[in-house]
């Protein structure tokens, strides 16, 4: 399933959390802390 | 393999003059049973992305492969087919029919689905829908007799009935206050497990 939101307190009950910036992904995580593949590396940017 | 694949997809809105690039390549692979929460904030693109995920709208670049199918380019009508069959919506606004029971809104999809379901085995699968999302004693009550809460799990029981091959939520419980929200996205998980 799907959730979309813009707040993060709701997104942390997904398993994996896809975050969005500007028409990109910026950050793509499951709740463990692991980083999943293919994010773009502007992530470290926005942290 | 992944029920849904995304690669390099794009998207451009052209209104007038102006341009808005609302998705600009986005790489995504989700396996089946993912919970997923896509975040961020207004105008990046989550609505946009959710829209062709769910087939309402096409990319303008890229693909997009559900269940190995790539359905980036196939008509408005073969769309809708594949939002009929393959793809549950949960909105904001609960988007229930007026003066239509719980019961009859969660059959509706099934009705869209053609005479293939018979009438009985229609109300059996959306009694069992409406009993998963503990509504089974608000099976006749009309939308204006629901809580909030209640109408988002109506609509819940209705984009579970097809058993799609994804379910799709935009800010669920954006009308909701933060304890319903809580018991929604509980919901949300059970149902996902
Ligand atoms: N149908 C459309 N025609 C033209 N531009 C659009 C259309 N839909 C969205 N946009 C533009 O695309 C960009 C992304 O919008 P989108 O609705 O995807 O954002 P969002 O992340 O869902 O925001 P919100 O959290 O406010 O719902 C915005 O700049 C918006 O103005
Ligand atoms: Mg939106």
């Amino acid at each position: 399933m799907i959730l979309i939101t813009h707040d993060h307190e709701i997104a942390a009950h997904g398993n994996r959390i896809v975050q969005f910036h500007d028409g990109l992904v910026v950050r793509d995580e499951t709740s463990a802390g692991e980083r999943v593949t293919g994010a773009a590396p502007a992530a470290e940017v926005l942290q | 393999m992944p029920v849904i694949a995304v690669r390099d997809l794009a998207k451009t809105y052209s209104t007038g003059a102006v341009e808005v690039r609302a998705v600009r390549g986005v790489n995504l692979d989700i396996e089946a049973g993912e919970f997923v929460a896509v975040v961020g904030p207004s105008g990046s693109g989550k609505s946009t992305f959710m829209h062709i995920l769910g087939c309402l709208d096409r990319p303008t670049r890229g693909s997009y492969e559900l269940e190995g199918r790539d359905v980036s380019r196939l008509t408005r009508d073969q769309l809708a087919d594949i939002r009929n069959t393959k793809i549950g919506f949960v909105f904001q606004g609960f988007n229930l029919l007026a003066r239509t029971s719980a019961l009859e809104n969660v059959e509706l999809p099934l009705l869209y689905r053609g005479p293939s379901v018979r009438g009985a085995e229609r109300r059996r699968r959306a009694l069992a829908m409406l009993d998963a999302v503990g509504l089974a004693d608000r099976v006749d009550h009309m939308p204006n007799q629901l809580s909030g809460g209640q109408q988002q799990r109506v609509a819940i029981a209705r984009a579970l009935v097809n058993d799609p091959a994804i379910l799709l939520a935009d800010e669920p419980t954006g009308n909701l206050d933060s304890t319903t929200s809580r018991e929604v996205l509980d919901l949300f998980r059970q149902l996902n497990a």
